[in-house]
């Protein structure tokens, strides 16, 4: 054994001291061992064992108190720090997720009626729709007493193919009419606003929210991996055919 | 018997030789652990490194000593040098009475039959 070793390991049981009063310490150890040119065995023998040289030095010392109660291992630090940092970016996470998901406002304040006084960017009137598709879209839709159905999208990717009103990444609002409707949609988010007559929805990789507004449904779910809220359903009225897979279907919050 | 009776020696010695070092430092200022050492054996007292150093320490924190390092110009070791303080002055006759009185007491005690 050396001497350099009882040094580390003196200066690894001196580590609560003040890093100056330690220094200090091993220096001057250091200084004797050089200038007595002892050897391992002479410095045990005339100092001890490390470990009891060091709890000597510990003995009565005020400043162990404050090393002690004040400051935590390195690795506890580290540890505590990394635990702090990740519980802030879970945080930061959620409030990040919460406003880049939030709707831009609240859609169930709306209807038919005032949505065109909300959404004032170009309406397109259609006829004869019997299907809505809605790929990687946002879909908000509400019910009107006409035969005419409506819709004003972002960007102008939208299109009628034999009665199918097709619409591809995009924000699209629609008005629709008082007959049944099959809305498809795939990687969408499809929002219903209190519809007013039968729809079948079949959504695959999309999430379906529902607003009531304390009208009673009929719901038919045929639902495969999906995730579906606790939905009242009651016979004889509106109703609302779900077919999902894989895709959660909730009530509508804003 | 042997074993308790340097138990003893241990705890004797440690209340005392703060007295000691207060002593020869008031004759020979600065001294460095190793000097206090040899004017101790020089003085038939014995102790070792191990107690004398972290005792040092601990009266440096006290305020009794205070320390300076010595770095030699052209060869040598860097020493740590001790030399008394104010506050060390102003115990050391504190310590010395006491040291006395405990020794008259002793005596006393011897007188008697």
């Amino acid at each position: 054994m050396k001497t350099n070793t009882y040094l580390s390991e003196l200066k690894k049981e001196l580590s609560l001291l003040p890093k100056k009063q330690r220094d200090d310490i091993l220096k001057e150890i250091s200084s004797y061992i050089d200038e007595s040119q002892a050897t391992y065995e002479d410095v045990i023998q005339r100092f001890g064992t490390a470990s009891a040289l060091a709890l000597s030095y510990l003995e009565d010392n005020p400043e162990r108190k404050v090393k002690k109660t004040g400051a935590l291992p390195k690795l506890q630090k580290f540890f505590i720090g990394l635990s702090v940092f990740s519980i802030s970016l879970v945080i930061l996470a959620f409030f990040l997720f919460k406003y880049f998901t939030q709707d831009d406002f609240d859609y169930s304040k709306y209807n038919a009626e005032n949505i065109q006084n909300k959404i004032t960017q170009n309406w397109t009137n259609v006829e004869n729709i019997k299907n809505i598709e809605v790929q990687q879209a946002n879909a908000v839709m509400y019910w009107s007493k006409n035969n005419i159905s409506k819709y004003s999208c972002s960007k102008e990717v939208s299109f009628v193919k034999e009665n199918t009103l097709i619409v591809k990444q995009n924000t699209c609002y629609f008005i629709l009419p008082k007959k049944m409707l099959h809305i498809t949609a795939f990687q969408a988010d499809i929002t219903l606003i209190e519809p007013l007559y039968e729809i079948a929805v079949k959504i695959e990789q999309a999430e379906l929210r529902i607003w009531e507004n304390d009208k009673e449904y009929e719901y038919r779910f045929k639902k495969e991996h999906s995730n579906i809220k606790s939905f009242k359903s009651v016979k004889g009225n509106i109703v609302i055919s779900i077919d999902a897979f894989p895709a959660p279907v909730n009530k509508y919050e804003y | 018997m042997e074993e308790d009776y340097k138990k003893w020696l241990t705890q004797f010695r440690k209340g005392y030789v703060e007295l000691y070092t207060l002593l020869s430092l008031k004759k020979n200022s600065p001294l460095h652990g190793l000097a206090i050492l040899r004017f101790f054996e020089e003085h038939n007292l014995s102790i070792n490194e191990g107690t004398l150093y972290p005792l040092l320490n601990r009266m440096e924190t006290n305020g009794w000593l205070s320390s300076s390092w010595n770095v030699p110009k052209i060869s040598g070791h860097p020493k740590r040098e001790y030399t008394i303080s104010k506050k060390g002055e102003e115990i050391l006759p504190l310590l010395l009475l006491a040291y006395e009185e405990h020794h008259k007491s002793i005596n006393q005690i011897m007188k008697e039959k």
